[in-house]
């Protein structure tokens, strides 16, 4: 059984650490990781809590199949109350925290309440204590990383923290473990930091078990072949990363640029993964040095990368910024948008300097890129001068004033408290709310509606904000996985969204990489599932239970406010027409797809989860 | 003779041109009845490899590559089996 069946429940305000059996109960119904601690919240944390108060609550919660063989088996997920969209938060990270947790003998993790001071939690198996922070308070991630280390006097720590904008409340703080990985969207770790906590440090030696580990190991196994002998995930993401999609996107007239004004840039092969690979002038190194994998994982498409030595972004920073100056992780195809095409910057030194960033302090790069893409634009119209900047002159194309940004939000000072605030605050704030492009308060990631139909709808109806990873519709509507479909049209796409976004929750909830559903459906994850645990686990049961989520997901955000009046995009989406590439002439056509949406979903026709829907789910 | 551009992506870069730029693209000489096909078998591109084919930003089902004809000033891609996120 690869649960360990029991939860620690860490009480900040009384300053306890109490171990608590898994409810198995809602196993059942929910499996684990994502589905599972929604499932907790929606029990324990009223809708309409104030994100940053107390009352809020965080689950750091493993899936059944993590800290196992099973390849990518090492995911753990971060389940909140989102202080940036008032919505279910819900962030996915690899590494290998996740892992450490279940080896440590823990499930889940809930943090409640709040410590009257900086604090940080350790946790060596069964021993768990709230230990005082003090000295790493103020610090980024990269610094408490060292510190916890040389503490504990334990090189195999396996450690989560965020840095100083989740501690100033920077609405998008992600909480990073294992220096550059990312539970990163949604301001999970500004509900971290509200709580005054500044780490989780792990040290498991427990293993993992399954419930029948001959099959376990004949599943996986098979499960890996097909990862490997699958030409996206054997070969593709292994050689390019997500970076591969820079110059696919942009070639089909879907790449979002200054701030979603354009759908081609001119600088995205710059910028691109085939871009990193090629030699620079100043050592005749590319900015690639080599892929990277998370635990168990053989898929390996992380990045790991140098900025050019020569590079401006780098000349002024001392020995404590080593990092700067070595391989460190990135230049991810999310970040690679957002922080270059949709600001205009085609500097691929400046983008991974900002990534670095964005890793070093604990940032969300979409929401970080698209905020200041959004100012730019403001900037360029004269709606805020230098005045409000503090003297950048922020333009697009940019590169200097983007790091600026950057930098300043990372510090959490001056305009970067503005910034810090998300697009939709700062362009709402100066009298432009139609400039942010948002739904329900998250950034755009980097498909532009107009040119992939489906990923509007998909961004108008996502639990947690505008975001790809709850139906990533790309993958049929572009990239022809499992099927292909044609992207400018929006016939069929209510029912592909549904599909996508069912499939993802359950993906979500397993403890394995959502990167597995290119080359892996249902069929494949369900024998892993059940040779692991108890139970029967059936394709057509997983399917019902991504479904069952999902409708959990809607309910919560319908009582927080923020349902079927937030499914929406901003005007220009709908109603200012793609002026280059195929898409050229073309708008969201959210007003048709929403509909059928709503009726294949079994809503009612304003987008309520109806009592039917709510019976036949057991919700 | 006109020209048209095509692009080379990921795996299928090392099927460019040396002359070709950075931009992964490359001019290509083309008669009025210049096939798709004929562009893939004539620059020697593996077909088993060939995944997603974007004729001026839009998709070419593989069933109709072969008999599409080119025009002046067309750009071409093409790229492996590729995904990400």
């Amino acid at each position: 059984m690869s649960w360990t069946k029991k939860v620690l429940r860490i009480n900040l305000t009384k300053g306890t650490c109490t171990p608590e059996p898994l409810n198995m109960e809602w196993v059942e119904q929910f499996l684990g990781q994502r589905g599972l601690a929604t499932k907790y919240l929606t029990e324990e944390v009223p809708p309409t809590t104030d994100a940053l108060s107390p009352e809020n609550t965080m689950y750091m919660i493993t899936g059944p199949l993590t800290g196992t063989m099973a390849s990518t088996a090492g995911r753990y997920s971060v389940v909140t109350k989102s202080p940036l969209t008032g919505a279910v938060a819900c962030s996915n990270s690899g590494g290998f925290f996740g892992n450490e947790m279940k080896c440590a003998g823990w499930d889940m993790i809930i943090l409640e309440g709040k410590s009257p001071m900086p604090v940080y939690i350790s946790i060596n198996d069964d021993k768990a204590e709230i230990l005082p922070a003090d000295e790493i308070w103020g610090k980024s991630v990269w610094e408490t990383d060292e510190w916890l280390h040389a503490k504990h006097q334990d090189p195999q720590l396996r450690i989560a923290a965020i840095g100083v904008p989740g501690e100033k409340g920077v609405l998008y703080a992600a909480i990073i473990n294992d220096l550059h990985r990312a539970a990163g969207r949604s301001g999970v770790g500004t509900v971290m930091g509200s709580k005054n906590v500044k780490a989780i440090a792990l040290r498991g030696s427990k293993g993992v078990t399954v419930n029948d580990p001959k099959a376990f190991f004949e599943t996986t196994t098979a499960a890996k072949k097909i990862l490997a002998e699958n030409a996206v995930t054997g070969e593709g993401l292994p050689a390019l990363g997500t970076q591969v999609l820079m110059n696919v996107i942009n070639e089909m007239g879907a790449q979002p640029a200054h701030n979603y004004k354009d759908s081609v840039f001119a600088g995205a092969s710059k910028i691109s993964g085939e871009a990193m690979l090629e030699p620079r002038e100043s050592d005749g190194k590319p900015n690639l040095t080599r892929n990277a994998g998370c635990f168990a994982c053989t898929i390996s498409c992380g990045r790991i990368s140098t900025i050019d030595p020569q590079h401006f972004s780098i000349q002024n920073k001392d020995d404590l910024h080593h990092s700067y100056h070595a391989n460190s992780g990135g230049l991810e195809y999310e970040a690679a948008w957002a922080l270059g095409s949709d600001t205009g910057v085609d500097d691929l030194d400046a983008l991974t300097y900002a990534q670095f960033v964005c890793n070093e302090q604990g940032l969300d790069p979409i929401s970080l890129g698209s905020t200041i893409a959004a100012a730019m634009e403001m900037f360029e119209e004269g709606v805020i001068t230098t005045k409000d900047t503090g003297g950048i002159e922020l333009n697009f194309g940019n590169a200097k004033a983007m790091i600026e940004c950057t930098e300043l939000v990372a510090k959490a000072e001056g305009f970067g408290l503005e910034l810090g605030q998300g697009s939709a605050r700062f362009c709402a704030k100066h009298g432009r709310p139609e400039l942010s492009m948002t739904v329900r308060g998250q950034e755009f990631p980097a498909y532009d509606p107009r040119g992939i139909q489906g990923m509007g709808l998909g961004y108008a109806t996502s639990n947690r904000g505008a975001c790809h990873l709850r139906g990533y519709t790309v993958a049929s509507e572009v990239l022809g996985i499992p099927i292909k479909t044609d992207p400018l049209e929006t016939e069929g796409k209510a029912g592909l969204q549904i599909a996508f976004q069912n499939a993802t929750a359950v993906f979500d909830s397993v403890g394995i990489c959502v990167f597995t559903s290119f080359a892996w459906s249902l069929e494949d994850v369900a024998p892993q599932l059940d040779a692991a645990c108890e139970g029967d686990w059936t394709p057509e049961r997983l399917g019902e239970i991504g479904e069952r989520i999902w409708n959990l997901e809607r309910l919560y955000n319908e009582a927080a406010g923020v349902g079927a009046s937030a499914d929406k995009l901003p005007p220009r989406m709908t109603t200012e027409p793609a002026t280059t590439g195929p898409a050229a002439g073309k708008v969201s056509g959210l007003a048709t797809m929403l509909p059928e949406y709503y009726a294949e979903r079994g809503w009612s026709p304003e987008g309520g989860v109806t009592a039917e829907t709510k019976t036949r789910l057991g919700l | 003779m006109s020209k048209m551009t095509v692009k080379l992506f990921a795996s299928l870069m090392e099927y460019l041109p040396v002359n070709s730029t950075k931009s992964h693209g490359f001019d290509y000489k083309i008669t009025d009845s210049t096939t798709v096909g004929y562009l893939i078998d004539d620059l020697k591109l593996p077909r088993n490899v060939i995944h997603i084919v974007l004729l001026n930003g839009v998709y070419l089902d593989a069933e109709t590559r072969d008999e599409t004809v080119l025009s002046e000033g067309d750009t071409l891609g093409f790229w492996p089996p590729v995904a990400g996120g």
